[in-house]
C-alpha cells in the first residue's frame, strides 16, 4: 500500500470518527482546570504548615519516649501497686491520644 | 490563553483528537475521559508556544502520554508498544463504520498512532517522532510496515484493492 492509498483509507476512518457523538463541553474542561489550579496553589501554601505539624508531633513522641525511658524505675514503682486495671487504662489513653492526634492532623 | 481562545482551539482540535485517542487506545468508553484529561494537562502545563501548529503537536504528545498512563494504571494484559496485534473488545465501531474501523483496530497500537499522525494530521516524520518519542530515522520504516500490515488486514477482510479503487 503506497502513501496516497493509505491516506484514502485514513480519510475514510476520519469521516467515521466524525460520527463519534457530541464532544465534551469546553467550558467544563476550562473550569475544571481552574479548580485544579486553585487546589494546587492551596496545597503549595499549606504545605509548610503540614510539615511543621508532623515535625512537632514527631518531636513530642520522641520526647515522651526519652522521658519515660529516663524515669522508668520511678514510673514502674508508681504503677506496680496499681495492678492490671491501671495498665489497661493507661494503654487505652495512649491509643485514644494517638487517634485524636491522627484526627487533628488529617486533611 | 483565555477562555475564548481555549474554546476556539478546542473546537478546532477536539474532533480529530478524540478520533486519535479512540482509535489508538482502542477504548471507546474511555475516549472522552482521556480527551478531557489531555486538555486539562494542556491547560495546567501552559506550554510556552504561540504557534498553533506547535500547540497542536504538544496536545497530541500529551494525549499519547495520557493513553500510556491509562494503560499503565489499568490491569489489562496488553503491551503498549506491543507485540500483540489483537485489539481489546471494548471499542465497538460507530454505526455504519464496521469494516474500516474493525480493520484498523486489528493493527498494533503504535501502528495506529503512526498512521493517524501521518495521514490524518499530515505530520512530518520529525513531528511524528517527537509526538511518539521515537527515533526520527525509524519513522519511515515503521510507517512502511504499518501500511503493509493495514493492507494485509484489509485484504483478509475482503476490502481488496479493487474495492478500494472503486471507493
Amino acid at each position: 500500500m503506497n502513501e496516497p492509498e493509505a491516506a484514502v483509507w485514513m480519510g475514510r476512518l476520519l469521516e467515521v470518527s466524525r460520527n463519534d457523538g457530541a464532544l465534551p463541553d469546553p467550558a467544563i474542561i476550562w473550569w475544571k482546570a481552574r479548580l485544579l489550579e486553585k487546589q494546587a496553589a492551596q496545597a503549595r501554601v499549606t504545605r509548610p504548615i503540614a510539615i511543621a505539624q508532623w515535625v512537632s508531633l514527631a518531636v513530642a513522641v520522641v520526647a515522651t519516649i526519652v522521658l519515660c525511658a529516663a524515669n522508668w524505675p520511678g514510673i514502674e514503682g508508681m504503677l506496680a501497686p496499681a495492678g492490671f486495671t491501671l495498665w489497661v487504662a493507661g494503654a487505652a489513653c495512649v491509643i485514644l491520644m494517638g487517634m485524636a492526634l491522627r484526627f487533628v492532623f488529617s486533611d | 490563553m483565555d477562555q475564548n481562545e481555549f474554546t476556539e482551539f478546542y473546537r478546532e482540535t477536539a474532533p480529530t483528537l478524540r478520533g486519535y485517542i479512540r482509535r489508538v487506545s482502542g477504548d471507546g468508553q474511555a475516549a472522552d475521559d482521556l480527551l478531557q484529561e489531555t486538555y486539562l494537562r494542556f491547560l495546567r502545563a501552559k506550554p510556552a508556544v504561540d504557534d498553533h501548529a506547535a500547540m497542536k503537536a504538544y496536545l497530541y504528545k500529551t494525549a499519547t502520554a495520557a493513553i500510556y498512563d491509562r494503560w499503565r494504571k489499568s490491569r489489562r494484559e496488553r503491551l503498549w508498544w506491543g507485540w500483540q496485534a489483537k485489539a481489546p473488545p471494548s471499542a465497538p465501531p460507530a454505526a455504519g463504520s464496521g469494516d474500516v474501523t474493525r480493520c484498523f483496530q486489528k493493527l498494533k497500537s503504535r501502528e495506529r498512532a503512526l498512521l493517524w499522525l501521518a495521514y490524518v494530521e499530515g505530520y512530518a516524520h520529525d513531528e511524528i517522532a517527537g509526538t511518539l518519542d521515537l527515533n526520527e530515522k525509524s519513522i519511515k520504516v515503521l510507517l512502511f510496515r504499518a501500511r503493509r500490515n493495514l493492507e494485509r488486514i484489509l485484504r483478509q477482510n475482503g476490502l481488496s484493492e479493487v474495492q478500494h479503487e472503486r471507493a
